[in-house]
């Protein structure tokens, strides 16, 4: 206070003072006085810029006053960016799904960067970051972002710019006809999924504003092309430097036999007690044969839905961090990934097959969606095309516990030669490449 | 031919022009742009600054006008002292551009409020940096060396502790001031618009053995000024003055009133330019008790400029300080328009005047007021416009300096 008092009374600014009181009346040089001294007090300098602007703006409105300002000074069409400036990749994403997050936008994210593409990835709703990385950007990527004000905003920011856009989906939520015949939306409540059939449309508009679409498999491509006559090309999931370590690590963790053989079955969000329910009966029966063996429930999964005789023989290990998750998946024998065939079915990726496949923990796999691309059959795993055929492979497994471990290794080797970022066909189409040196 | 990409940081750029350094920095950098038989090829990329409530804090944003790109980065208003000179969060978005754009040199044109930290970043980069000085702002915390009682400090060279009865906190302001003497041996070349602003710097200790004289050019008049001029002549033949100004004790307007105030005579007018922002400058003010016709002329930009000077016989160029250079004297002795001015530093070195012409800064409004009616006296004088460095001299000046430092960094 001292300090402060010696500031603000010194002969040049009493002079200053009794000068604008002359000059300007008492009330200003009063006004003018309490500015300054309040200036010293926040420990604040003088500008040569004045603010301006209004402070609270709807989302939706962020940008609309810098906006108006650069149209009402000729400024608001830069050129694109030119050929030649160092490309740089910004993914504006819905980031909620850590799942998702981790495949579509971290993966990907370090697969540019191992191109040689800068990148750097935003949550929609974090405008200011987003807002930077638009600027920044030579090329934008959207993540599963639907059509909203605020999202009609970020692309209107990026047409702004000039930037060309690809929009990136791994699922088909613009599909009804998908939606519709979903068979896990039975596990789920009725308004849930009339929500989720409600926000298709804004999925697909999203989709054909853009110039390009990838999407996380074939058959997802194939469906997409149903809706839109944008170019849809394929972008896999693959196994990342960080999956591969965590993998490591969590195989280094395993513990010693108990004479226990575990079932895992992974499920990262909820509804897919109907995909398990589909191969109850081989399930029941294998579990039936000894008192050795167990079924790993690794996340999400109603317990009420599961028959008697399955629940008995349940150890459920509740959602966690990926890197828990995979631990508790190492601790497994083999990982169970039925899928009921229907055409959202269809379009899935081979994530948890990748994320077993990391902890060298062998697959059964139903023959639907992107699955059985990843299997070489009875080498790295096994694709069962019915009922029969899940019960003999749970057996196999159980039968012959070195060569089960052996599968499980194999698929691990497999993964890290085939499935990891690298600029190949089964991972990521020429177009896509193409598009970001265009 | 070689191409050449210029990161040019100052604190406004178009559209967000605001001040003669910036005017100044935008018109080089059109000129170069439309250099068509250089050895270089420019590419020029802007870094500025706002202050916009609605936008987050360090918000950047891209805009581009007459073929310059323009980042913009919002800051706070409520910046720290030390963040005026030295502000990290500017700094990083900087190095981001830099690490993006890859430029070949980095002009740091007028960059108070964007502080010293885009020459580190050059610097950390091994990008070449030219540090063009405007004004004060290196030295004095003031930014124009006027002490809070308006009154010209007067220091040269400028000691800072000098400073200890004008700076609000000593403490900081010494910190200030040996931060930016250290980021001033950064730049290979250092440029004053003027020999005073050259001397005085020099003399303070700054940036020695690299400074290099860089003149500031003007808009020069259009062919049809000189039909403009006449025609407006013809139309009202009295003497019309013009002062291009605030109503502050500093640009000399209380000398200026109490020389009107005192005028016998009523056959003239006068025009008052509104530059600031608001167009509030002249709110309030009263010329109802001042002979002859008063005028307030609104803001104009460059384009608009010969409009302006067709319409004024006489420039009152009255600042009561050192300015470092003094555009719209020369603008308008391009055109062939008179001017009374003080011995204001830089803004005095065109040649045009005798020091016998010129009135000392805090003389009487007597002085002025003899001015004032010898030119009344002499209308209609004829007055030949004068070679004046344009903004294609200027543009032509600095690829000089910069072949210099690119063959030094090369």
């Amino acid at each position: 206070m001292t300090r402060l008092l010696a500031q603000i009374f010194r002969p040049t600014l009493v002079q200053r003072f009794l000068m604008a009181a002359r000059h300007e009346g008492l009330g200003v040089a009063l006004r003018k006085a309490r500015i300054y001294v309040g200036m010293l007090w926040r420990g604040e300098g003088r500008s040569a810029l004045q603010a301006g602007g209004k402070d609270d703006v709807a989302p939706e409105e962020y940008l609309q006053s810098i906006w108006q300002q650069l149209a009402q000074g000729s400024a608001f069409h830069p050129a694109p960016p030119h050929k030649g400036n160092k490309p740089f990749v910004s993914i504006i994403g819905d980031l909620n799904l850590p799942q998702c997050r981790k495949y579509r936008v971290e993966q990907l994210a370090q697969f540019w960067e191992s191109q040689g593409v800068a990148c750097d990835f935003a949550h929609y709703q974090d405008l200011p970051r987003v807002t930077r990385l638009l600027t920044r950007a030579t090329h934008v990527i959207e993540y599963r972002l639907k059509s909203s004000p605020v999202t009609d905003m970020i692309r209107y920011e990026a047409r702004r710019l000039g930037l060309p856009i690809m929009y990136d989906i791994d699922d088909p939520l613009f599909s009804i006809s998908a939606y519709e015949t979903y068979g896990n939306m039975g596990a789920l409540d009725p308004g849930l999924k009339a929500h989720f059939l409600s926000e298709a449309p804004k999925y697909l508009a999203m989709m054909n504003g853009a110039d390009l679409i990838s999407v996380s498999t074939p058959k997802l491509a194939d469906h997409a092309r149903l809706f839109t006559k944008r170019p849809v090309h394929v972008r896999r999931n693959f196994a990342d430097e960080a999956t591969l370590n965590a993998g490591a690590s969590a195989m280094e963790g395993r513990e010693a036999q108990d004479g226990i053989f575990r079932v895992g079955f992974a499920s990262g969000s909820q509804g897919h007690e109907i995909d398990l329910a589909s191969i109850y009966d081989p399930l029941e029966a294998f579990m039936a044969e000894s008192d050795s063996r167990r079924l790993v429930l690794l996340g999400h999964f109603n317990l009420d839905l599961l028959p008697k005789g399955l629940r008995e023989k349940a150890e459920v290990k509740p959602f966690t961090t990926y890197e828990a998750y995979l631990g508790e998946l190492a601790q497994t024998d083999c990982a169970v990934m039925p899928l009921c065939d229907d055409m959202f079915n269809r379009c899935k990726s081979a994530v948890r097959l990748i994320d077993a496949a990391s902890v060298g923990v062998p697959s059964i796999v139903s023959p639907v969606g992107d699955l059985p691309s990843l299997i070489e059959q009875g080498k790295t795993g096994f694709v069962a095309k019915n009922q029969s055929e899940w019960l003999t492979a749970l057996r196999r497994y159980e039968g012959a516990r070195e060569t089960t471990r052996a599968i499980g290794l194999a698929a691990r080797n497999n993964l890290e030669a085939k499935w990891v970022g690298a600029a190949n066909p089964n991972i990521i189409d020429t177009e896509i490449l193409d598009w970001m040196v265009s | 031919m070689t191409k050449c990409h210029i990161l040019l940081a100052n604190v406004f750029f178009a559209p967000f022009t605001y001040g003669g350094a910036t005017v100044v920095a935008e018109e080089v950098a059109k000129a170069l742009l439309a250099t068509k038989s250089a050895a270089f090829e420019y590419q020029i990329t802007a870094v500025s600054l706002c202050c916009h409530s609605g936008l987050a804090n360090y918000t950047m944003v891209k805009s581009e006008r007459d073929g310059i790109q323009n980042f913009v980065i919002n800051v706070p208003s409520n910046r720290t002292y030390k963040e005026l000179y030295n502000n990290p969060h500017v700094t990083r978005l900087i190095e981001e551009l830099m690490d993006d754009l890859r430029p070949d040199v980095v002009h740091a044109h007028c960059i108070q409020d964007i502080g010293g930290g885009v020459l580190r970043a050059a610097q950390a980069r091994g990008i070449p940096s030219i540090l063009s000085v405007h004004d004060f702002w290196w030295l004095c915390e003031r930014q124009f060396m006027i002490k809070p009682d308006r009154t010209y400090c007067g220091q040269n060279p400028i000691k800072i502790d000098a400073c200890r009865g004008c700076v609000s906190d000593f403490d900081a302001a010494q910190s200030r001031f040996t931060y930016l003497q250290d980021i001033s041996r950064i730049p290979e070349r250092v440029t004053y618009p003027s020999k005073f602003a050259h001397d005085l710097y020099v003399s303070s200790g700054f940036a020695a053995g690299r400074s290099v004289i860089w003149e500031n050019g003007v808009h020069l008049p259009e062919p049809d000024f000189e039909a403009k001029q006449a025609a407006r002549r013809e139309r009202d033949p009295r003497l019309t003055f013009g002062f291009v100004g605030g109503p502050s004790q500093i640009k000399g307007w209380p000398l200026i009133r109490a020389a009107f105030k005192s005028f016998e005579r009523d056959d003239f007018r006068v025009l008052l330019v509104d530059a600031s922002a608001e167009g509030d400058w002249w709110k309030g003010e009263r010329f109802d008790d001042l002979p002859g016709d008063w005028e307030v002329y609104p803001r104009f930009d460059q384009s608009e400029m010969d409009a302006f000077y067709s319409e004024i016989d006489v420039l009152l160029f009255m600042s009561q300080w050192k300015e470092t250079f003094g555009l719209a004297v020369r603008e308008a002795l391009a055109r062939g328009v008179g001017v009374i001015q003080t011995d204001s530093g830089g803004s005095v070195e065109h040649g045009a005047l005798s020091q016998s012409d010129l009135i000392p800064i805090g003389a009487s409004s007597d002085v002025l007021l003899s001015a004032l009616v010898k030119a009344l006296e002499q209308h209609p004088k004829t007055v030949t416009p004068r070679a004046v460095t344009g903004f294609q001299a200027q543009a032509a000046a600095f690829e000089n300096i910069l072949q210099d430092v690119l063959e030094g960094a090369s």
